[in-house]
């Protein structure tokens, strides 16, 4: 139900046959409220949005105070007047109405004062019943709900707007989020009202200990006053039952992933010595030992690779390739593996590594840039196979975050990787890091980042700076001027070949994290 | 608009003659705001006093000692038009009056207002006594008890005149009671009568009534007849009234209600904007003026429709539509802005404004 306005109360029987003052504007206005006011008093309750119903004695038509009245009316938001017990009015009054846009009701004297009070205040508090009865609706379901579908369904049942939708801390959503994206929700931090293509939403952050757990959104149909304060009613009410609900989802979530890690930790550690009860948990946690497996591993940023991004990257990938296992937490990324009971040929390998680039790289959002890195391992079978696939596609995906960042995701399968094998255990080693970092310390010194960028690219596409200026969308005199400051930094010159190879092993070092091993 | 406090213009003792009675006549209309009846009835019979009996001696408040009396005439104004005064009786009343007491050595207009601000000269002249620079009302009120004494001397005794002969003595009447009787013997005695009343020491007068008030009224009629043969400009002539007037436009409507007070409207379009209403509630004399719900000036101060071209007063009896009319207003003497209670909105039965309005820059 909508909120009453004047024109509502322009067309009900009470006053249908009033006449009215002023033309049609001020009919939109909508009503909250109504209060009797006598002459010359300070209306009381005169809230915007607060009919007032002007009880005038005898004679009173014709008081000039009643034109002042209808001047503060309009001061203080009145959206329309109600003269109770007038008689006919000077032209002055008539024109006053008209000229403040105000909607004035003249109800002649046979008309109680008290019924027509009583009959407004009914027809101006409709909105609030029903509105009360929407509350008691949705308080009554919410004590069936089991989870944030049917919290959903439930604000769906009671709310009369539109869209609505619940989104967990993890990105979830569940229900619809209409126009809005999921950015423009979880920027929101207190109650507020969000617009996207037109349309009007409100989001409310269910907050605990200060951090927002989740978002509950409702959509408004026309964005009144009135429809957000009922928004804003139902979101609060059922903030405490989602709240706990995405709470204990995100426990259960969080419960089965340590779980993972823990079995897999397990099985790396003693891969030949996989008893029944490790297998039984393993096949409890999703994971399968038995049979061919062909491992992945995912770099990126943890600050940037957050939970809900996560949820999103591994539900695309199994939704691309069903065959694969659960996303397991390692210590620089995230593992998992295809399994199949048969050898996989060269083919399956690539296009499985296809559909899982794919996959990334569609759910990949754009702040996340180009920084996912995806290393692919050999096929190995049973336990032990798993450990050794693991280990293949955390190398491969180490080369991949060193090698330029020509796509979205960067990926190496190990088979591919030849010499960079060789050189990523040689650069990737403490003292031919600490060696590197030494050589390079005048040019890092200078805190320019450009300069290091440029003095890669220009190494890794042999010193050609026509292809340099290309790559990095910057002028060929750029990349001169960056790579003349570079020599005399540096005090060497690029066109000695040692010093060329010794610069790019050092650059490739530099930007190599260092080696690690669970 | 800023009240000003009016001032007793006179340095002392001077007489008034024939050549003062037109500027008297038309500022005596200005401060009737509408009300009080139409001087020019009362201007020949002046005149005439004036070359019978030589210049009336004007005196201040200050400069009188021993008692005065208020004089006027009480009733209506319209019968007065067919039942004409004939100016002795103004005497008579004070006379009577001044043999029942101590001595009286001058004369009060009661108020200065309208008709009655040359019936006050009238009877200092035609009783021989000198007349007072001060007003028993600041203006023009319709009732007795809207007198600036009322409440602090008695009213009785009380003295009507009758134009000719007859003179009725009220006595040993309480002020409460006095208006009530004086208006039930109006009818009876033919509808007005030349009155006396209100014995007062020239002291209270001096402290409680509106000092320099017939000043006041010369200097606003001369400005208006300055006006009138063009010697004065517009500015100039509200500057020497001490008067504002923003406003002026077409009367559209006048909606007159019979019986009981408040009297009626009149509704007027603004020259400037024809969407802005210009609204004055009068009684018997102009009571306030609205401006688009904004209440500019109300009573006590004096609300004048004038005619927009001449600036002659539009009484309350003549406005009709189609006039074209500028809004004057004069600030209240600062006698009535001390007392004010009984002489504001609600003594004309009107609501008054719960809070100040604000007005207009």
């Amino acid at each position: 139900m909508t909120a009453v306005t004047v024109r509502d109360l322009a067309d009900s029987p009470l006053l249908r046959h009033s006449t009215r003052l002023g033309d049609d504007r001020g009919l939109a206005a909508e009503v909250s409220n109504v209060v009797l006011a006598e002459l010359g008093q300070a209306f009381p309750e005169a809230a915007p949005g607060t009919v007032v119903v002007l009880a005038l004695q005898r004679h009173q038509s014709v008081d000039a105070a009643v034109d002042v009245t209808l001047r503060r009316a309009r001061s203080w938001s009145v959206p329309a007047v109600v003269l109770a017990g007038a008689t006919v009015l000077p032209l002055a009054t008539r024109r006053l109405a008209a000229r403040l846009a105000l909607p004035v009701f003249v109800v002649a004297a046979d008309v109680s004062t008290l019924s027509l009070m009583a009959e407004l205040r009914d027809l101006v508090h409709a909105p609030d019943l029903h509105e009360s009865t929407l509350l008691l609706g949705l308080a009554d379901e919410l004590t069936a709900v089991r989870g944030l579908d049917d919290l959903v369904e439930a604000l769906r049942h009671q709310h009369d707007g539109g869209a609505v939708a619940v989104v967990t801390a993890d990105g979830r959503v569940h229900g619809d989020l209409g126009d809005l994206t999921i950015e423009r929700v979880t920027d929101v931090r207190s109650t507020r009202t969000v617009l996207a293509q037109g349309r009007v939403y409100l989001v409310h952050p269910l907050v605990t200990h200060g951090d927002a757990g989740g978002w509950i959104v409702l959509e408004t149909a026309h964005g009144t006053a009135r429809q957000l304060d009922r928004c804003r009613r139902l979101a609060a009410l059922a903030a405490g039952p989602a709240l706990g609900t995405v709470a204990r989802e995100m426990v259960r979530r969080e419960r089965h992933a340590r779980e993972r890690a823990r079995v897999l930790a397990e099985v790396l550690h003693a891969p030949e010595q996989v008893g029944p009860d490790l297998a039984a948990a393993a096949a409890d946690a999703g994971l399968a030992l038995a049979g061919w497996h062909v491992g992945i591993h995912l770099r990126a940023p943890t600050s940037r690779l957050s939970g809900p991004l996560l949820a999103d990257l591994e539900s695309a990938v199994q939704r691309e390739v069903p065959e694969i296992g659960p996303f397991v937490d390692r210590t620089d990324g995230w593992a998992a593996w295809l399994s199949q009971d048969a050898m996989p040929d060269p083919g399956r390998i690539r296009d499985f590594t296809g559909a899982v680039v794919r996959a990334l790289g569609a759910a990949t959002s754009q702040s996340l840039g180009d920084q996912i890195s995806l290393g692919v391992g050999a096929p190995g079978r049973d336990a032990a196979g798993i450990a050794l696939t693991l280990a293949q596609a955390r190398q491969a995906a180490l080369v991949a975050s060193t090698s330029a960042p020509d796509d979205k995701v960067r990926v190496r399968v190990v088979q591919d990787l030849g010499a960079s094998r060789l050189l990523l255990g040689w650069y990737g080693s403490g003292a031919f890091r600490d060696l590197a970092d030494e050589m390079l310390v005048p040019l890092t010194a200078l805190g320019d980042p450009d300069l290091v960028t440029t003095l890669a690219a220009y190494l890794d596409r042999a010193c050609s700076a026509s292809h340099t200026a290309r790559y990095l969308g910057i002028h060929r005199n750029t990349v001169n001027q960056r790579i003349s400051k570079a020599e005399r930094v540096l005090s060497v010159s690029l066109t000695d070949p040692d010093t060329r190879l010794a610069l790019q092993l050092a650059l490739r070092a530099h930007r190599t994290p260092a080696t690690t091993s669970d | 608009m800023v009240h000003t406090t009016w001032q007793c213009i006179l340095p002392g003792m001077r007489t008034l003659d024939v050549e003062d009675v037109p500027a008297l006549t038309a500022g005596a209309a200005m401060l009737g705001s509408g009300g009080g009846g139409t001087p020019a009835l009362a201007g020949p019979l002046l005149e005439r006093a004036m070359r019978e009996h030589g210049p009336l001696r004007l005196l201040a408040p200050s400069e009188c000692d021993g008692d005065v009396v208020l004089a006027g005439a009480v009733g209506s104004p319209t019968v007065m038009l067919e039942r004409l005064p004939s100016g002795p009786e103004f005497g008579r009343a004070v006379d009577h009056l001044a043999e029942r007491g101590a001595p009286v050595g001058g004369v009060v207009t009661l108020e200065i207002g309208g008709v009655n601000g040359l019936f006050g000269a009238l009877a200092a002249l035609t009783s021989g006594r000198p007349l007072l620079d001060a007003d028993g009302m600041g203006r023009a009120f319709p009732r007795l008890e809207q007198c600036l004494l009322h409440g602090l001397v008695t009213a009785e005794p009380a003295v009507l005149a009758l134009p000719g002969d007859g003179l009725v003595t009220i006595e040993g009447v309480d002020n409460r009671a006095l208006p009530d009787v004086v208006r039930s013997l109006l009818p009876v005695l033919g509808g007005w009568a030349a009155v006396a009343l209100y014995r007062a020491p020239a002291s209270l007068v001096r402290e409680r009534c509106a000092a320099g008030s017939v000043s006041r009224a010369l200097s606003i009629g001369e400005a208006l007849l300055r006006r009138e043969r063009g010697e004065l400009g517009d500015s100039a002539t509200l500057e020497v009234m001490d008067a504002t007037a923003p406003f002026a436009g077409t009367v559209l409507d006048v909606r007159r209600e019979s019986g009981t007070s408040p009297a009626g409207v009149v509704t007027l379009q603004d020259e400037g904007d024809p969407l802005r209403t210009i609204r004055v509630d009068f009684s018997h004399d102009y009571v306030s003026a609205v401006v688009d719900g904004v209440r500019w000036w109300s009573a006590p101060d004096v609300v004048c429709l004038v005619d927009a071209r001449s600036w002659s007063p539009v009484p309350v009896t003549d406005v009709a539509a189609g006039q074209r009319l500028r809004l004057l207003c004069l600030p209240a003497a600062q006698a009535l802005r001390d007392r004010p209670t009984g002489r504001d909105l609600a003594s004309y039965g009107y609501v008054p404004d719960d809070e100040p309005q604000k007005l207009p820059a």
